[in-house]
C-alpha cells in the first residue's frame, strides 16, 4: 500500500490531473482481467479482451495520436483543395502512458491466453501498473514476472541492495556524463546542420545514437537499481547493443522489453515466420513500423521504423548473418571482422536515427542532402569553437570508459557488475564515477524517452 | 540494512571530505576568473594598496582608482578596483568577508563594497550561476532569510538547491582541478588602471556591450534619462521604516563591520544614486549618495554607457565624487549630510567628532613612513613577491588572450 501511495505521489508530482488516467486504466484492466478469467464462453472472452484493447489503445489514441491523425487528414484535405480544417485537441501528453498502457494490455492478453491467472489483490495490481521506478519509461514488465513479487514477502538483502546502488551509479554515469554531454554537441550540430560538413553531420548522427543509448539505458539502469533496493527484480532492457554484429542481434539487445512485447503481442499473432518467407518479411516490416509509431505520433518515427525494417529484412532475405558467428559472450577480444560488423551496424542505426531526431520529415531529408554536399563546407562546429572541440574529446573519453566497462561486463546485466577482484580498484572506480556524476549533475536535462 | 546504510553514508561522507579537502587548497576567489586576474595584478604591485572596492560591473566600469586617489584632499591612499562582472549579493558578501580576513589583503585598510540586494535567480541562471561557489553557509542563510521575509518561496527553493549543489561541488570539480593549471593575468594596458576596465575598451571584444550601448542611445536620443528605479523616502525626514527583508541585509552589514573591526580594517558600503534607499545604518560608516536628484550629472546621457553603467566620462565624475564622500565619511560626517556637503562645498560640521576620527587616519605627511612598514611586511612573505614577478611575466604573455575574458 505504501509503495502504491509513493508511486502515485511520484506520478502526481509531475501533473496530478493525470493520476486519474492511470487509476482508470488500472481499474478497467483489473475488472476485465477477472471477467475474462471467469467467463467460459469463448466469444464473450474475446469481446472482453477486445474491450480491454479498445479501452487501452483508445486512451493512448486520444492523448497521443488523435492530433496526428487530424493533422494528417487536414493535410490530405488541403491537397484535394478542401479548405475545411478539422480541430485539434491539443491535449497535454501524459508521461509514461505508452509504457503503462502496454503493461496493462499484456496483463489482460495473458489472462485471455490462459498464461496467467488474474489477481484478486487490488493493491498489488494497481501497484504493478504504477510501480514508480519503471512507471514513466520502462522497462515494460509482464504481470507474470512482476505481479507475484508484490504478493511475496521481501527481506532486505545487503548484496542485492549494493548491486542496485552500483547499477544506479552506472545509470547516472551513462545519463549525466555520457548522454547529457553528447546532447550538447548533438543539439549544436542538428540546429546548424545547414552549415556543417558531411563529416560533422555523420558525427552528429553517431553521437545522437550514443546520447539515446546513454539516456535510455541509463534510465533503465536507475529504474532496475532502485527496484533492487526495494527488493524487486525488473527485466534487463539493454544488453551492450553497441557490440552487435548484425541487425537481428542489435534488436535482441536494444530496448529488450519493448521488442519482446511486440514479438509476443504483434509479431506472433500476425503469424511470425510460420507462414512463408514473404509473409515473414511483411510481418517484420509491420512490427517495425508499429514500433516506430509507438515512439511518437509523427511521420519521422514511422519512417525510422520503416528504415530499420528494411535493414532487418535485407539481412534476413540475403542471410547476411553467418551461422558460425561466435556469441559475443564467448569472444575474448573482437576480431577485425567483428569490429567492422559492429561499426557497420552502428553506422546504419545512427543514420536511421536522423529521422528519430529531426523535428519533421523535411528537416530529416535536408539533413541527408547536406550529408552528401562535400563542397565548400568546413567542420566549423568542431573546429571554430575550441570549447566544443575540447568538449568532444572529453565526451570521447567518457564513451571509451562506458564501452570499456560494457565490454568487460557484456555477459552480465550492467556495466559495473564485475570490475576487479581488488577492492581498492572497485572503490576507486566508484569514487571517480561519483565525482564525474557530481561534476555534470546540473541543469534539468529530461530523459529522452519521457516524451514517449 | 544497517550495514548498507553505513556503507552508503560512509562513502558519501568520504567523497564530501575529499572534495572539501581539495577545495581547501584553493583561494576563496578561485571560481571568479576576473577576480583571479585582478588578484595577479594586485599582488604584482610592489607598493601595495590601502583601499579596495569590491562589487559588480558597476564598480568595475565606474571606479577609477587614479582619479579617486588624486581627488582626495587630505589623504594619501592607493586604491584598487576589485569590481567583477555579475557579482551578486551572495558572492559580494562572500568576497568581502573573506577579503577582510585573508592574508593577501593584510595591508589593505579600507574595504569598500557595493551596496546591493540579493537578486532573484532566474530560470536561465538556475544551476548555472557563478554565486554557486560563493554560497557558503552564511551567504546562503542571508539570502534564504531575505527571500523568506519577502515570501518568495521559489527563491528560497532555488537558493537552497544551489547551496546543496555548492556543498557537493556540482559542476565545479573540473574547474577546481583546472585552477591549479591556469595562468591568470590581465592585459598589460590595464596595469596602470588598478583594476578599472572602461566600457569603451570592451566594445571591440563584446558585441553584447556594444548592443547595450546602442540600445540605450536609441531609446534616449534627447538628453533625458530618468532613472525610474529609485524609490523615494516615504517619510518627511527622508527616513522610512526598514522592511523585514532589509533588516536581514542590515544585520549582514553589522556583521561585516564587526569582522572589519577584528581585522583592523574599515568597512564601508557604498550606496550609489541608482540604488534603493537604505536606512538603519546610522551607527555604521556608509557612503550614501542620498537622493539621486542631487546628482543630475549621474543621469546625463553623455555620462552613461547604458541603463546600468556610466561611461568613462561618467566614471571620472563618479570617482571624484566618491573620493569626496569617502573623505567626508572617514572624517566623521554622517551619510545623511553628504548631499548637502557636496552641494554646499564641503561644509565642516561636528568638529569634535571629526577631530577624534582624524587622529586615527593617515594624513599625507605620514604616508612615506607607513609605506616602509608595508614593504617590510611584504618582504616577509618572500614567496609572494616571487610569485608576483612570475605572474607579471605570465600576464604579459597571456595579455591578449585574457583581454577577451576580462571584457
Amino acid at each position: 500500500m505504501l509503495l502504491l501511495l509513493a508511486s502515485y505521489v511520484f506520478y502526481a508530482y509531475w501533473d496530478y490531473r493525470f493520476l486519474s488516467l492511470i487509476i482508470l486504466s488500472s481499474g478497467i484492466d483489473y475488472y476485465l482481467g477477472n471477467a475474462i478469467y471467469t467467463t467460459q464462453v469463448e466469444s464473450k472472452r474475446k469481446q472482453l479482451l477486445l474491450s480491454s484493447v479498445v479501452a487501452n489503445i483508445g486512451i493512448l489514441a486520444i492523448f497521443k495520436y488523435f492530433d496526428f491523425f487530424i493533422a494528417s487528414a487536414n493535410t490530405l484535405l488541403d491537397s484535394f483543395g478542401v479548405s475545411t480544417q478539422l480541430g485539434l485537441l491539443e491535449l497535454l501528453f501524459p508521461v509514461g502512458i505508452s509504457f503503462y498502457t502496454f503493461q496493462t494490455l499484456s496483463y489482460t492478453i495473458d489472462i485471455y491466453r490462459r498464461k496467467i491467472e488474474p489477481t484478486k489483490d487490488v493493491v498489488s495490481f494497481f501497484g504493478f501498473v504504477s510501480f514508480f521506478p519503471q512507471l514513466v519509461a520502462g522497462p515494460i514488465e509482464r504481470a507474470s514476472d512482476l505481479l507475484p513479487q508484490f504478493k511475496s514477502d521481501r527481506k532486505f538483502d545487503y548484496s542485492n541492495a549494493m548491486d542496485g546502488t552500483r547499477q544506479i551509479l552506472w545509470g547516472m554515469f551513462k545519463k549525466v556524463v555520457v548522454a547529457d554531454n553528447a546532447a550538447i554537441i548533438v543539439d549544436s550540430i542538428f540546429n546548424n546542420y545547414q552549415d556543417a560538413s558531411p563529416f560533422v553531420l555523420f558525427l552528429g548522427a553517431g553521437l545522437f545514437f550514443v546520447q539515446v543509448y546513454g539516456d535510455f539505458s541509463g534510465y533503465s539502469d536507475i529504474a532496475i537499481g532502485t527496484a533492487k533496493l526495494l527488493g524487486y527484480r525488473l527485466s534487463i532492457n539493454f544488453a551492450s547493443p553497441f557490440f552487435s554484429r548484425s541487425f537481428s542481434e542489435f534488436w535482441r539487445r536494444w530496448h529488450i522489453t519493448l521488442n519482446t512485447w511486440f514479438r509476443d503481442y504483434v509479431y506472433f499473432p500476425l503469424g511470425g515466420s510460420r507462414q512463408g518467407k514473404r509473409r515473414h518479411l511483411i510481418n517484420i516490416t509491420i512490427v517495425f513500423v508499429v514500433c516506430g509509431f509507438w515512439h511518437g505520433a509523427a511521420w519521422t518515427f514511422i519512417i525510422w521504423g520503416f528504415v530499420n525494417a528494411l535493414y532487418f529484412v535485407v539481412e534476413q532475405r540475403f542471410n547476411l548473418v553467418s551461422d558460425k558467428q561466435v556469441p559475443l559472450e564467448e569472444l575474448r577480444f573482437p576480431k577485425p571482422g567483428d569490429l567492422f560488423q559492429m561499426f557497420m551496424v552502428f553506422s546504419a542505426i545512427a543514420i536511421s536515427l536522423i529521422f528519430f531526431r529531426s523535428p519533421d520529415l523535411s528537416s530529416a531529408f535536408d539533413y541527408f542532402i547536406e550529408m552528401t554536399d562535400f563542397g565548400g563546407k568546413n567542420n566549423y562546429i568542431l573546429g571554430a569553437k575550441m570549447y566544443t572541440l575540447a568538449h568532444f574529446f572529453e565526451l570521447l573519453a567518457y564513451m571509451m570508459i562506458m564501452l570499456g566497462f560494457e565490454w568487460i561486463n557484456r555477459a552480465n546485466s550492467f556495466g559495473l557488475e564485475r570490475i576487479s577482484k581488488f577492492k581498492i580498484v572497485r572503490l576507486g572506480t566508484y569514487f571517480i564515477l561519483t565525482l564525474l556524476c557530481l561534476h555534470y549533475f546540473y541543469g534539468d536535462n529530461a530523459f529522452v524517452y519521457f516524451q514517449f | 540494512m544497517k550495514k548498507f546504510v553505513f556503507t552508503i553514508v560512509g562513502f558519501g561522507i568520504a567523497v564530501l571530505i575529499m572534495l572539501n579537502l581539495f577545495k581547501a587548497t584553493l583561494p576563496f576567489y578561485w571560481a571568479n576568473e576576473e577576480f583571479c586576474d585582478k588578484m595577479e595584478l594586485f599582488n604584482a604591485d610592489d607598493s601595495g594598496f590601502d583601499l579596495i572596492y569590491i562589487g559588480p560591473s558597476a564598480v568595475k566600469r565606474e571606479f577609477i582608482p587614479s582619479v579617486f586617489e588624486s581627488s582626495l584632499d587630505t589623504l594619501e591612499i592607493r586604491a584598487f578596483n576589485f569590481g567583477t562582472a555579475g557579482v551578486y549579493y551572495a558572492e559580494e558578501n562572500y568576497l568581502v568577508r573573506n577579503a577582510m580576513t585573508n592574508e593577501a589583503f593584510i595591508d589593505v585598510e579600507y574595504v569598500l563594497a557595493f551596496g546591493q540586494e540579493p537578486k532573484k535567480i532566474m530560470d536561465d541562471h538556475f544551476h548555472k550561476l557563478r554565486i554557486k561557489y560563493a554560497l557558503d553557509w552564511h551567504s546562503y542563510i542571508s539570502c534564504l532569510r531575505y527571500f523568506y521575509e519577502k515570501q518568495d518561496m521559489q527563491q528560497v527553493y532555488r537558493y537552497t538547491i544551489m547551496f546543496i549543489e555548492n556543498q557537493l561541488c556540482i559542476g565545479e570539480i573540473f574547474e577546481m582541478v583546472e585552477w591549479h593549471f591556469t595562468e591568470f593575468g590581465v592585459p598589460e594596458e590595464l596595469h596602470e588602471l588598478a583594476g578599472y576596465v572602461p566600457y569603451e575598451w570592451s566594445v571591440s571584444n563584446s558585441k553584447k556591450s556594444s548592443n547595450q550601448h546602442d540600445k540605450f542611445l536609441n531609446e534616449h536620443e534627447e538628453d533625458k534619462f530618468i532613472p525610474g528605479f529609485r524609490k523615494k523616502p516615504s517619510t518627511k525626514n527622508g527616513i522610512r521604516k526598514a522592511s523585514s527583508s532589509e533588516f536581514v541585509l542590515i544585520k549582514d552589514l553589522y556583521l561585516l563591520n564587526e569582522i572589519a573591526r577584528i581585522s583592523e580594517k574599515t568597512f564601508i558600503p557604498v550606496y550609489e544614486p541608482n540604488m534603493n534607499d537604505f536606512i538603519g545604518l546610522d551607527s555604521l560608516q556608509v557612503i550614501y549618495f542620498g537622493d539621486g536628484k542631487n546628482y543630475p550629472e549621474y543621469f546625463a546621457i553623455e555620462n552613461r554607457w547604458d541603463f546600468k553603467h556610466l561611461n568613462e566620462k561618467g566614471a571620472i565624475f563618479h570617482s571624484e565624487l566618491l573620493a569626496k564622500l569617502f573623505e567626508n565619511e572617514i572624517s566623521g560626517v554622517t551619510g545623511q549630510d553628504n548631499d548637502e556637503k557636496i552641494k554646499g562645498g564641503n561644509k565642516k560640521n561636528d568638529k569634535a567628532k571629526s577631530k577624534k576620527k582624524k587622529g586615527e587616519k593617515k594624513i599625507k605627511g605620514d604616508k612615506k613612513k607607513k609605506r616602509g612598514v608595508k614593504k617590510d611586511k611584504r618582504n616577509d612573505r618572500g614567496k609572494k613577491t616571487d610569485t608576483s614577478k612570475k605572474s607579471k611575466k605570465n600576464s604579459k604573455k597571456k595579455s591578449k588572450k585574457r583581454k577577451a575574458s576580462i571584457n
